[in-house]
């Protein structure tokens, strides 16, 4: 028999306070009778009474006793030992696969990943030749198990896998899912031991055993980010440089191409030597580029837009990371919106309209409205085709086209016409989901008092709008056909006054030309929000896979985890290509190498109460039964003088 | 500073009371109690036939009318009483309570009292050891029963009594003619009973007068006590104990000393002897006139 905690036989020091106990009681006290005959009379009463008391107080002395060594027993758990299943020894073992460990060893070209790896071989090695059990999990952008508890008949199966491992992730690591991943393990055997393969530093790594696979003389200049705003009619470029674990002088190259439309190209570049593990911000801005580019020049060419700048970093020696040396830049151009308004008693209203929507989309559309009073409008060429009251004979099929208050519908429309009505006492909108054109439109505060009844529709057609519960605005959206209806006589309408008039014209150019992408620098792991005008949108990844979205103008969430440079195109309507941008670059903190975070976030295991039970808790307990021996001892003394 | 009850008082009330005496004892010729006896009182007794050398003056012509026969007049007897009163004068009397040494010695001082009062012969025998002394002799009057008295009062109680001894082995115990009073506690090893034995053998009335202080009809202390005999040499003296007095304790003990009262009392009652048994916290007089009067000792 052994004892798990020896220091529970402190309690037998209760033993000896006990002794005190007795020892202090008040000692027999001196009384002065005149005989002593009748006690001595009245003990052989007692005695005959109670045989058994003389002994009483021996006895209960002895109880408290054995009360307290049984306690202190108790306290120091008693085990017996009995034959041991030996213990398998079992190791989960994480793996961070997040950017940083791509970092090289420039003499031996091996990673930080490759090291932990080869690390991770040696480990399973031993523990499998112990009969233990390994699961290896991978801490990427999602933590995922690569062997779950395999023992030594899969040993082949561990090291196959652990051969082809490769780091896929170029984002940061999901360390706290792996540490979930964990738990589930350390549920099935909490004896197991943690091990985290990393190359960033914790300060306190709690009980998980950290492996640093970084090595000595790892350094790294990095791009971090570059923001780009517009001064001086002229874009200027911020870009936060970086070099971390060795201070270098760095060259930063910016190659501005495309610039305003044309095949012109600006080579522009700067020296700076950042502060050691600090990030700093040199900027191109409009001094900068009188320093590289002849005044005349510049002052015919003013940057306003471009089609791709491509930053790139030189240093004097190779660094350890790479994938962080260059940046590109995508979204120095606007498109272009062409809109015909062609109108047989033209007003204001709508070039106003267009004129304010343009305004508040000029950073990314530039709309251009051509308006035909008296000539023939053209049938092809345009974006939007706005038609009031003269219809076409033949609807455009290269844009949107809007037809207003119709005196009658041109060949080909699903939809026919009424009479008009020179009132209109309720309007409202459609019933169900709000539908983008509307969205923001109060119908109730529009008033008509003349429109044209539609009496019957194709069922392409969709009402947005009724007047009188008939519909009054139908819009259709196939493919090859974006087509809006409005019956209303704007002339007889408050609604050109009316805010919801450049709501709608807002909306509807939101609706058919979406822009296609809301930011063009993404970090790996992020989600990219795509979204085209035309029937389908294809975009090509760093890795050259074709995707092609055919669901559209169906807003498409894809997460990118690839960094580089991605390739988007669409067909519109009209049969154009556009072709754009973006770029996915690794994420700053994963540029840091020297990374030190201050705590490491460990699996939790469940322990057992009794193991943690320290001596001030054991005190606590003595305490508690000795003060309660005490009061058992008063209350006896009490009782037995009532 | 001693306690007494002894004044003029205390006295004056004795006046009234007289000890009631049984009839068969002989006595003295002179006193004043009748016994069964016939004398030469004028208190008449009975009648009985002449017979030869009977005095002729005391015949009844009366009743020698009626029946021709003679019969001769008689009358009771009034005789003279020896009073001796034993007083126990050991420690447990009242070496660390005066109040019941004072109580004793009043008891001793009523009934020796009623017995000069009475006419009769008194005597107080101090029982000390195992000897009984008698300092002031036979008192007959009240003169000499005073000095008594007054030097009673300056007794010292000391040592323990063999009462059996003391009883024994008075050199002056008479035989059928009158009451011995044994004023004591009993708390006594010694066999007293043989002294109650011896006098009843010698035909005395006798009386037990046990007394006893309130504290030892009901202890008022408990706990832990090392009780010291007032009687004990020094401390290791095996007539001291200690005691861890409980309740259950403090009954044992009332059991004992009940006990040990109907004791004293059967014992008495089979011979025919009175026994009182009185608290000092008892009014002297209630005493006297309750409960010696209850066993007919006092009239």
């Amino acid at each position: 028999m052994s004892w798990i905690t020896p220091l529970g036989f402190l309690g037998l020091l209760g033993i000896v306070v006990l002794i005190i106990i007795y020892l202090l009681k008040p000692n027999y006290q001196n009384k002065f009778i005149s005989s002593t005959f009748v006690w001595k009379l009245s003990l052989k009463y007692k005695k005959k009474r109670l045989p058994i008391s003389k002994l009483r107080n021996i006895l209960l002395i002895i109880c408290q006793i054995l009360i307290i060594t049984a306690c202190a027993c108790i306290f120091a758990q008693p085990v017996i030992e009995a034959a041991k299943q030996e213990e398998k020894p079992e190791k989960i073992v994480i793996i961070e696969t997040s950017a940083n460990m791509l970092t090289l060893d420039l003499e031996t070209g091996e990673s930080r990943f490759d090291r932990a790896i080869a690390q991770v071989k040696t480990l399973a090695e031993e523990v499998m030749k112990e009969d233990g059990i390994l699961t290896v999990i991978t801490a990427g952008n999602e933590a995922s198990y690569m062997v779950q508890r395999f023992g030594a008949d899969k040993k082949e199966e561990v090291f196959n896998l652990l051969e082809e491992a490769t780091v896929d992730n170029y984002g940061t690591a999901d360390v706290e899912g792996a540490m979930l991943l964990a738990e589930k393990v350390l549920e099935e055997n909490p004896k197991s031991e943690v091990m985290f393969y990393t190359g960033t530093e914790y300060l306190e790594k709690g009980t998980v055993t950290v492996v640093d696979v970084a090595k000595e003389g790892e350094w790294n200049a990095a791009i971090l980010d570059c923001r780009v705003s517009v001064e001086e009619n002229l874009y200027v470029f911020s870009i936060d440089v970086a070099c971390y674990n060795q201070p270098d002088r760095i060259k930063v190259n910016c190659e501005i191409s495309g610039i305003n439309g044309k095949d012109l190209t600006y080579e522009l570049y700067q020296y700076i030597t950042p502060t050691e593990n600090l990030a700093e911000t040199i900027r191109f801005d409009a001094n900068f580029y009188r320093d590289f580019i002849d005044e005349d020049e510049l002052n015919t060419a003013w940057v306003y837009s471009f089609k791709e700048v491509y930053l790139s970093l030189e240093t004097t020696e190779t660094d350890s990371f790479a994938h962080d040396n260059d940046f590109y830049i995508y979204g120095g151009e606007k498109e272009r919106v062409d809109v015909q308004y062609y109108s047989g008693l033209a007003n204001p209203f709508f070039d106003g309209a267009l004129a304010s929507v343009g305004e508040v989309m000029r950073d990314r559309w530039d709309i251009y409205v051509d308006t035909v009073k008296e000539d023939y409008p053209d049938m092809e060429g345009f974006d939007f085709y706005l038609f009031e009251h003269i219809m076409p004979d033949t609807l455009p099929t290269d844009g949107v086209v809007f037809l207003v208050n119709p005196s009658a519908l041109p060949r080909g429309l699903d939809v026919q016409l009424g009479g008009t009505l020179t009132y209109g006492e309720e309007m409202s909108l459609s019933k169900g989901e709000e539908h983008p054109i509307t969205r923001y439109v109060t119908a109730e505060n529009i008033n008509i008092r003349q429109y044209t009844q539609i009496e019957w529709h194709d069922d392409s057609f969709k009402p947005l709008l009724y007047c009188d519960n008939g519909p009054i605005l139908l819009v259709k959206d196939t493919p090859d056909s974006k087509i809006v209806l409005f019956t209303g006589n704007i002339h007889m309408s408050d609604l050109a006054v009316r805010y919801e008039f450049p709501i709608l014209m807002y909306n509807m150019i939101e609706y058919f030309f979406p822009s296609t992408l809301t930011e063009y620098v993404f970090e790996v792991g992020d989600t990219v929000e795509l979204d085209a005008r035309g029937d389908k949108l294809k975009m090509k990844d760093p890795l050259s896979t074709e995707t092609v979205y055919e669901e559209l103008p169906t807003e498409v969430k894809l997460p990118v985890n690839v960094k580089g440079v991605y390739g988007l195109s669409q067909t519109l309507i009209s049969g154009d290509l556009v072709e754009e941008n973006f770029y996915v670059k690794i994420p700053a903190t994963e540029s840091n190498i020297a990374r030190v975070i201050d705590e490491l976030k460990n699996p939790y295991v469940e322990v057992e109460e009794e193991d943690n039970k320290d001596i001030q808790e054991l005190l606590i307990y003595f305490l508690a039964a000795l003060v309660g021996l005490m009061f058992i001892e008063w209350w006896l003394q009490s009782r037995e003088n009532m | 500073m001693k306690e007494t009850y002894l004044n003029d008082q205390f006295f004056s009330r004795l006046e009234t009371l007289a000890l009631n005496l049984r009839s068969n004892l002989a006595g003295y010729f002179g006193g004043k109690h009748l016994v069964n006896t016939y004398g030469q009182t004028v208190e008449f007794s009975d009648f009985r036939e002449y017979q030869l050398g009977d005095d002729i003056r005391r015949i009844d012509w009366n009743l020698y009318s009626r029946f021709e026969k003679y019969f001769l007049k008689l009358f009771t007897d009034e005789r003279q009483m020896q009073v001796q009163i034993f007083l126990d004068c050991s420690a447990s009397m009242g070496k660390d309570n005066p109040q019941k040494s004072a109580y004793a010695v009043a008891t001793a001082a009523a009934l020796g009292f009623l017995a000069v009062h009475n006419m009769d012969k008194v005597s107080f025998h101090l029982m000390k050891e195992n000897r009984a002394e008698n300092p002031f002799g036979t008192i007959i009057g009240k003169t000499p029963y005073f000095r008594a008295i007054g030097e009673l009062e300056q007794l010292e109680f000391t040592d323990d009594t063999d009462i059996e001894s003391c009883v024994t082995s008075c050199p002056n115990t008479s035989t059928n003619n009158g009451l011995t009073v044994i004023i004591s506690d009993f708390f006594t090893d010694s066999n007293w009973k043989k002294a109650v034995d011896y006098l009843c053998y010698k035909k005395r009335q006798v009386l037990l007068v046990q007394i006893m202080t309130p504290d030892e009809l009901d202890p008022a202390y408990d706990g832990r006590v090392n009780l010291i005999d007032s009687e004990s040499v020094d401390m290791s003296d095996p007539k001291n104990m200690k005691l861890r007095i409980t309740r259950s304790m403090q009954k044992a003990y009332e059991e004992a000393l009940n006990d040990f009262r109907q004791d004293i009392h059967t014992f008495c009652s089979k011979r025919g002897v009175d026994f009182v048994s009185i608290s000092t916290a008892m009014p002297i007089e209630k005493v006297l006139f309750g409960e010696l009067m209850k066993v007919g000792i006092m009239a």
